[in-house]
């Protein structure tokens, strides 16, 4: 018999059982009774390679019918162990339903045909003003909602004094003195390194005002790989005095 | 407003949008009930029944003007339009699925076919034929998906009920064994 499709084409491993069953037009009920596991498990080895996406849910396949074809070599136990559905009863019954999936795919195949050549026209440009509607919205809730404003405003007035924090100031020059200090040692710094973690807007902004100026003086250069990526700050071979 | 106008007005409407406008757009809009809207359907389903080139076509809650799939071969000869894409095997079963199970999850689905299918249905989300809807209520509430009205447009069908059953003979002879 013919067995060189690839296992792509089949949608898994019912698709590939479904298949074998109808060449060899045997009933999905006597799948256990024919040698369908022997020809699945023969397509399966036959095959040059695997692909490992799908694989898997083949191979599970082939064990579980493997399993069932020697539950029904053994001598059945004296009482069903399983709550669960017979695996051979299960197999058919996915079997069955995987069928008629199929088939139902095929009706909407040929309808998908015929309603593909339906053409729509691509809108006109509005310029029509937004309109918005506030829905499911009542006097009752509004007035609640004002309310419940009202009500947390009054709460807070009972919190403590906020206490006072400094704020610092930082100017241009002291920043660029650190700059220099910092980059005396080493011959580079990233932009980020000179400041502390809980720096404030106020003094970023100002190292960096700091950084532009030494810049323009040609005494350090800046560098940056790609965009928003680290800004690194080195310094220049012929470090002119400048302030 | 009067039912002639009103038929009038979704057709002028829809012209204009080419894109699909559901009912209840045209309800708030124009202050008219689903009744009078429907009563403009059957002027509009009449006018553009049959040999028109022009079809005027309503899925779920959604109403659009299209050209008439009879004609394709003359509009296709003459602009060449983009052609849709027909789906591959694959997201066309796990669409039928979900079509005729819906709603379903995830596991569900993959149970029915055999293998996964997280590609099929991100696909399908991403085109629009299926939509996210609710989750079930059992061990990881897992999402449930079901189809929307692009899926009715896709196959023609003006709602779930036309969904295509299987013939009843077919399903009888097949229950009873030879």
């Amino acid at each position: 018999m013919e067995l060189s499709f690839k296992l792509e084409k089949f949608e898994g491993p019912l698709d590939l059982l479904l298949h074998l069953l109808d060449k060899s037009q045997i009933a999905i009920e006597d799948i256990f009774v024919s040698d369908i596991t022997e020809q699945y498990l023969e397509y399966i080895g036959s095959l040059p390679e695997l692909n490992m996406d799908s694989a898997s849910e083949f191979l599970a396949t082939a064990a579980m019918l493997l399993e069932i074809k020697s539950r029904r070599l053994l001598p059945k136990p004296p009482k069903p162990e399983e709550e669960q559905e017979d695996p051979e009863q299960t197999l058919i019954r996915r079997l069955r339903e995987y069928k008629e999936i199929k088939e139902n795919a095929e009706i909407l195949r040929v309808r998908e045909g015929q309603f593909e050549g339906m053409y729509f026209k691509k809108p006109e440009e509005y310029c029509f003003n937004e309109r918005f509607e506030l829905e499911d919205v009542s006097l009752d809730a509004l007035i609640k909602a004002l309310d419940d404003i009202v009500a947390r405003i009054s709460s807070k007035k009972q919190l403590p004094a906020v206490r006072e924090i400094r704020r610092d100031v930082f100017t241009i020059k002291d920043k660029i003195k650190y700059i220099k200090q910092r980059i005396s040692s080493r011959k580079s710094i990233r932009f980020d390194e000179l400041f502390a973690r809980d720096r404030t807007k106020a003094e970023v902004v100002t190292t960096f005002l700091a950084m532009l100026e030494l810049w323009k003086n040609h005494y350090i250069r800046i560098t940056q790989n790609e965009l928003f990526s680290d800004i690194i700050v080195i310094k220049t071979e012929e470090n002119s005095g400048g302030d | 407003m009067e039912t002639k106008r009103l038929a009038a007005a979704i057709e002028a409407v829809l012209f204009v949008t080419g894109e699909a406008v559901s009912q209840k757009e045209f309800c708030s809009c124009f202050g008219v009930t689903y009744t009078a809207l429907e009563d403009a359907f059957e002027l509009l389903r009449g006018k553009y029944s049959g040999d028109s080139g022009i079809v005027f076509i309503a899925y779920g809650d959604s109403m659009q003007l299209s050209s008439n799939p009879e004609y394709r071969s003359e509009v296709e000869e003459m602009l060449n339009p983009v052609q849709r894409k027909s789906l591959s095997q694959a997201s066309l079963e796990v669409l039928s699925i979900i079509a005729y199970k819906q709603p379903i999850t995830r596991s569900e689905i993959e149970e029915i076919r055999g293998v996964k299918c997280d590609y099929s249905v991100m696909w399908l989300l991403q085109k629009g034929l299926i939509k996210e809807a609710g989750r079930k209520d059992t061990v990881g509430k897992p999402m449930l998906f079901a189809t929307t009205d692009l899926f009715l447009r896709h196959f023609g069908l003006s709602g779930l009920d036309e969904l295509p059953e299987k013939p009843r003979e077919l399903l009888d002879a097949e229950a009873e064994p030879e």
